[in-house]
């Protein structure tokens, strides 16, 4: 951003040409008119006043702190807490007006930026505010309730403010704050607490909090990270690997984990929300989709995910136990709107709205069928390892073929390269795991190198017009 | 397949398909850019600031209102490593009645064993304890006399006397903990601590015992108030 300087580059350029000729001067003034060459300088001298504000700034943070923490001692409790809420104050207060003048006054880029890093700043001291209450009142918390606090303030202030920036910090707080109270939902079997019931319901809540936030951020960013959250949580809170865990008492617990997280991002619509109207984030769900798709077809793909494991952790015994430790309501929920969505989605079956060359609804629907069948079958009726591992690649290979096809159809650059990608992976996979000869090994190495440069060549060559079509995407 | 393929490329697209074809994300920033950059009104600052504000005076809700309802009392501790008293920011203390050794004499404990549904004479870990405590009378001034423990049990007991509390603690990984065990030292007395605590130590050749004095709560919840080293005190 700052070291962007094409019209400056443009102007001497263009001054250039004119004395040369090779553009008359009226031409140069459409061009000085088109760059706003004449505001080049304010431009600059903005860009200095915002780095004088912000190395500034951080040296004034840099003072305050230091001086706080030599005399944090001294002060009684009360005029820590008084300081330290009145500096929080004073800095959230001062980040809003900045980031968005009252009515009347002209907002300036700069003054946007320096609020919005103050704002910012107002969420790290929010942060710091809490771990100081707990420090003054010798309070022992655990790290997963502080930030689960944490992220639970600056995803209101992310709401209502619908700032980007505070949105994706509140994600990354919620996510250290699970990852580091995961542990604690398997291993301790204290007392229920909120951070532990938020640690069990996360899939839900990243569902019902994150994808709304990314629709008042206007971020794509936020969005992707609520799939991931979704996703990743769900994967984790259900342990459905490998596929034998529960098979003695819930055999549909697999089944759920892997079909809900494809099955969701591809019906997504952003119409079911009563008042959006604009398809925002369709076309980034079923990318999504699709990666989801191919993370569960390879990890599926593998052969000890179908053996029985010997060993048993935290398996729960009794049906009472698995209702405690499984989020069976948040299953239930989900579920729930997956349907609803897939209803949608047929009903719209006359006009796609994407274009559909190989991943139809009908194959997709095959795939979650497959996804969703398998391990249910293989845990229930019968034991299908060499089947399952079998189907699992065929689906792998199917996928990267449709993507590769899709890449060429739609000349799109990336899920050539994606199907690309899986395709690699997919055979160097099979051939570690299959413990073969270290002669063939170099030989699939040496295949899949040559095959991939000959197919990234000749795909590059058949796009038309070069880079003009890649940009889009 | 090619031939489904192609057809549904040649397949007209619906309107709002078209639309949000060629219209791409970055458009519909840009034409949004106006609307969300209207001046907000002041309370969409303010809400969620005083959420925060709330949530950060939640943290000590529950030891301020201990302090406020509750009935002071004296306990007797050393530290858990004598060698490092202090490790880095934190004083670490373990209490007469944290250890199973000392529990297990008073009577309730069998009960408690065996109602708990760990195996042999061990508690499954997680289990709530409530022990209660006697005030001891203090011969005159100086570091007053910790407080005996009387009994322990699984549920809060309903009757007590004035001069006796009952205090919760949880047992995990072979101690009971009362929520009093760590605390935070600020630096100017650190030194001091250590200092007495080393005296002590090499004047009698024992770990030196520290009083605190706590404030419990009718719901048996407990949170320090002061501790005596020798017989200087320290406020937390």
């Amino acid at each position: 951003m700052f070291l962007d300087s094409f019209p400056q580059k443009l102007r001497k350029e263009a001054q250039l040409w004119r004395d040369e000729g090779l553009i008359s001067s009226s031409l140069y003034e459409q061009i000085a008119e088109r760059y706003q060459f004449k505001n080049l300088e304010a431009a600059a001298r903005d860009r200095n006043k915002a780095i004088a504000i912000a190395v500034g700034s951080i040296l004034l943070c840099l003072g305050i702190i230091t001086f706080v923490s030599g005399n944090w001692q001294g002060g009684s409790r009360e005029v820590k807490f008084i300081l330290m809420m009145s500096l929080f104050f004073a800095i959230a207060i001062t980040g809003f007006y900045n980031w968005r003048p009252p009515e009347g006054k002209k907002p300036e880029r700069s003054k946007r930026i320096l609020g919005e890093g103050l704002l910012i700043l107002s969420a790290f001291i929010f942060g710091a505010n809490l771990l100081l209450m707990a420090q003054m009142f010798n309070i022992v918390g655990s790290t997963s309730q502080l930030f689960l606090a944490w992220g639970l303030g600056v995803v209101v202030m992310a709401f209502s403010l619908s700032i980007n920036s505070l949105g994706i910090l509140s994600i990354v707080l919620v996510e250290i704050g699970y990852w580091t109270g995961l542990e604690d939902l398997w291993y301790a079997s204290g007392e229920l607490t909120w951070s532990r019931l938020v640690v069990q319901h996360l899939p839900l809540l990243a569902w019902l909090v994150f994808v709304p936030l990314a629709y008042f951020c206007r971020s794509r960013w936020i969005f992707a990270l609520a799939a991931f959250v979704f996703a990743s949580s769900l994967q984790a809170n259900l342990n459905p690997l490998p596929l034998l865990n529960y098979a003695d008492i819930a055999p549909w617990v697999a089944s759920f984990a892997f079909a809900l997280p494809p099955a969701l991002f591809w019906s997504y619509d952003d119409l079911l929300f009563p008042t959006i109207n604009y398809r925002l984030f369709q076309s980034l769900a079923r990318n999504l989709a699709l990666v989801s798709f191919g993370v569960v077809f390879y990890v599926l793909s593998f052969r000890w995910v179908w053996e029985s494991p010997n060993y048993g952790y935290n398996q729960p015994t009794n049906v009472t136990n698995l209702f405690q430790s499984l989020p069976i309501v948040d299953l239930g929920i989900l579920s729930g709107l997956a349907v609803l969505q897939w209803l949608f989605l047929l009903r719209q079956r006359n006009n796609p709205p994407r274009r559909e060359v190989i991943f139809t609804t009908a194959v997709i629907g095959t795939f979650l069928a497959f996804i969703a069948i398998a391990p249910f079958w293989h845990q229930t009726i019968s034991r299908i390892d060499e089947l399952g591992v079998f189907i699992f690649n065929v689906l792998l290979a199917t996928l990267a073929w449709g993507l590769i096809q899709e890449g060429l159809k739609l000349s799109n650059r990336s899920s050539f390269w994606g199907g690309m990608l899986l395709v690699t992976l997919q055979i160097i996979s099979r051939v570690q795991e299959y413990d073969t000869d270290l002669l063939f090994k170099s030989l699939v190495f040496i295949l899949c190198g040559s095959a991939l440069i000959s197919a990234g060549l000749w795909f590059e060559r058949r796009l038309p017009g070069g880079s003009s079509s890649a940009s889009k995407k | 397949m090619t031939n489904s393929s192609s057809e549904s490329k040649n397949k007209t697209l619906s309107p709002e398909a078209e639309f949000s074809n060629k219209v791409t994300f970055r458009d519909y920033l840009i034409a949004s850019e106006q609307k969300s950059n209207k001046p907000l009104p002041f309370w969409r600052l303010l809400a969620p600031l005083a959420l925060q504000t709330g949530l950060i005076m939640a943290v000590p809700a529950q030891a301020v209102y201990t302090d406020v309802t509750g009935k002071t009392v004296i306990l007797q501790t050393v530290p858990v490593d004598p060698n490092n008293v202090l490790d880095g920011n934190t004083l670490a203390l373990d209490y007469n009645i944290s250890r199973t050794a000392n529990l297990s004499r008073l009577p309730g404990w069998q009960t408690l064993v065996s109602k708990g549904r760990g195996s042999g004479r061990r508690l499954p870990d997680g289990t709530n304890i409530y022990v209660t405590l006697q005030e001891q009378l203090s011969t005159g001034r100086g570091v007053p006399r910790a407080w005996r423990p009387l009994r322990v049990s699984s549920d809060r007991p309903t009757t007590l006397r004035a001069n006796q509390v009952a205090l919760k603690g949880v047992y995990q990984d072979g101690s009971v903990n009362y929520g009093l065990e760590t605390y935070y030292i600020p630096e100017n007395q650190r030194q001091q601590i250590t200092n007495d605590l080393r005296t002590q130590r090499a004047r009698r050749g024992q770990v030196p015992p520290i009083v605190v004095k706590a404030k419990v709560d009718p719901q048996g919840k407990a949170v320090p108030v002061s501790m005596w080293v020798r017989d200087r005190n320290y406020r937390f």
